[in-house]
């Protein structure tokens, strides 16, 4: 398939690597069709691309960025509640995305740690699930370079959850 | 209501009344504070240019 979008230009990549996240995203439920964008060399942030909205995209970082304990409860758990589970599955199965912003003047990095997207990346069905709103908020503040907060591992997302197969001008 | 949820009035009080809300598995609830600020969220996100790739070359 192709995508040609004004954020990417023009993406192709194969059908067998489309992430379905069957209810959508939060305020953006008829999107059900994502390619995940690695991030580019010396960047960190990955994108999940919009394949029905060529223009829509959202970048985000991978959970383990933002600590061990990230999310609570874990991945299989919240597999599990939003019916993405196979059965035996385990953490491997699993990668958890949080889809990260920029906001306000002059420019301040939030993540929404409050929703992250679990994709099961045997199936390449995901869904974004709500966590405890007592623990997370939707726009916690980061930044990228500060060191307890490591850059996702590309290679681990890479092998795991699809990506764009090459992209032209 | 539709998709098998379903609302019962447990209590009427002098303050109000307590509802009991019944819903399927795989069906999340979410108070309507909750569910806006995680769909500005999503949407300041889709709107962002945080570490914008090289357009046409990367990805």
């Amino acid at each position: 398939m192709i995508i040609k979008g004004t954020r990417f230009g023009t993406i192709s990549f194969d059908e067998n690597r489309i992430i379905t996240i069957a209810k959508g995203l939060v305020g953006f439920s008829s999107e059900t069709r994502f390619v995940f964008l690695e991030p580019p060399p010396g960047r960190t942030v990955a994108w999940l691309q919009s394949v029905d909205t060529p223009d829509l995209a959202f970048p985000v970082l991978a959970g383990e960025a933002f600590g061990a304990n990230y999310p609570t409860p874990g991945a299989v758990e919240l597999g599990r509640r939003a019916q993405l589970s196979t059965p035996g599955a385990t953490a491997s199965n699993f990668t958890t995305l949080v889809v990260v912003a920029s906001r306000g003047v002059p420019s301040q990095r939030i993540a929404n740690l409050l929703a992250p997207i679990v994709v099961n990346v045997d199936t390449r069905c995901g869904a974004q699930i709500v966590l405890d709103p007592e623990m997370y908020s939707a726009a916690t503040p980061f930044e990228l370079e500060t060191p307890t907060i490591p850059a996702p591992a590309p290679q681990h997302l890479l092998s795991q959850v699809s990506h764009a197969e090459s992209v032209s001008p | 209501m539709s998709d098998g949820i379903e609302i019962t009035v447990t209590a009427v009080t002098k303050r109000g009344a307590r509802l009991a809300l019944r819903v399927p598995a795989g069906i999340t609830v979410l108070r309507g504070e909750v569910h806006d600020a995680i769909a500005t969220s999503n949407a300041a996100a889709a709107n962002t240019s945080v570490e914008e790739p090289r357009k046409g070359t990367e990805a």
